[in-house]
């Protein structure tokens, strides 16, 4: 389902503010984003910036899991490795 | 046909009689010669025997080119199938919509200067800045308007903040514009955040745009141009709705015209 615009929204708010005082305001609380919003002459609504997806999030983590995974083992090798050298 | 008038930056209406002995599509453009990319008008008709073109120009060059050619031919200075039978300069009559408020008059002015010089005034990628001499409307002139959520370009010609009132104008679309065509989409930009009650709404920025460009005596077939162009991009419900909502008014206005 689609994102409702900043006109729709303020239609269903049933402010009595004008449309600049309420977009103002729902800009300052972070409730709308805050880029500049423009009417466009050929009516077509400015696009939101692009949200990160889960999958990427997730890909990053795995990223992480695995350099953890690294580091352990090379502290472990590197640890059994001076534990050998000090016994011999 | 190639001719030079004079019109020494007066309010004119050029009347443009042309022959033909059979249908031909006749085009007509009345430049500014010593500027580049700046025409006050740009159209055609498909003429049979005599058709006179009658072209309002609230502004004018000093001097004026007009060049008429043959669609078939291109522009053949010995073309033979149409004559121009006379050019004739007459005073430009408009019967004014509203007046226009001191604030409106203002932001005409400016809209003119601006539209008058779009064709060569420089523009960049982050928007030149050109500014009314009172200080109070800005425009931004970018090679290209981009989205301001993703950077992608957009195809609008023009956009006005919802906020500050600033409007950002796209060189690429406006240098290919007829001036009367320029001052159309301004005129819409200025009603959205100065004169409509509902600022948001896209058919009342376009007849009370209309209502001052009309006011100001600018070309009906210019006004049908722009929108057409635009919106053959941008096809959509809300866009046939507008054309239709434009296209009632400016006929209810030529039958008050000829009143």
């Amino acid at each position: 389902m689609s994102e409702l615009t900043a006109n729709q929204k303020y239609k269903e708010s049933k402010t009595e503010l004008s449309f600049k005082e309420w977009l103002k305001n729902e800009q300052d609380n972070g409730v709308l984003p805050d880029h500049e919003t423009m009417f466009n002459y050929d009516g077509i609504e400015d696009e939101l910036p692009k949200k990160k997806t889960t999958k990427k999030a997730k890909s990053s983590m795995l990223g992480l899991n695995i350099l953890g995974i690294v580091a352990i083992g090379t502290l472990v090798y590197g640890l059994s490795q001076m534990s050998n050298a000090n016994g011999e | 046909m190639i001719k030079k008038i004079r019109l020494d930056n007066e309010p004119t209406t050029l009347k443009v009689v042309v022959g033909t002995h059979r249908e031909q599509k006749i085009w007509i453009k009345v430049a500014d010669p010593t500027k580049p990319n700046t025409f006050y008008i740009k159209r055609f008709a498909n003429v049979v025997g005599r058709k006179a073109f009658f072209i309002n120009m609230p502004i004018s060059p000093q001097v004026a080119k007009v060049i008429v050619y043959n669609a078939a031919n291109g522009e053949n200075r010995n073309d033979k199938s149409f004559k121009v039978l006379s050019i004739k300069t007459l005073p430009l009559q408009v019967k004014p919509l509203m007046s226009l408020s001191k604030k409106t008059i203002s932001f005409v002015r400016f809209a003119e200067e601006f539209c008058q010089d779009a064709g060569f005034l420089p523009s960049s990628k982050e928007g030149a800045t050109y500014k009314s001499n009172n200080g109070k409307f800005r425009i931004d002139y970018f090679d290209i308007i981009r989205s301001k959520g993703t950077n992608n370009i957009v195809g609008t010609p023009a956009r006005i903040s919802q906020l500050t009132g600033k409007i950002e104008v796209s060189a690429k679309a406006f240098r290919k514009y007829t001036i009367p065509m320029r001052m159309a989409i301004l005129m819409h930009e200025f009603s959205h955040f100065y004169v409509n009650r509902e600022p948001s709404d896209e058919s009342e920025a376009d007849i009370n745009g209309l209502k001052i460009y009309f006011t100001r005596g600018y070309p009906k077939i210019s006004a049908y141009n722009v929108f057409l162009n635009v919106f053959k991009r941008s096809p959509s419900m809300q866009n046939k709705d507008r054309y239709d909502k434009l296209d009632s008014f400016i006929r209810e206005y030529k039958e008050k015209e000829n009143e």
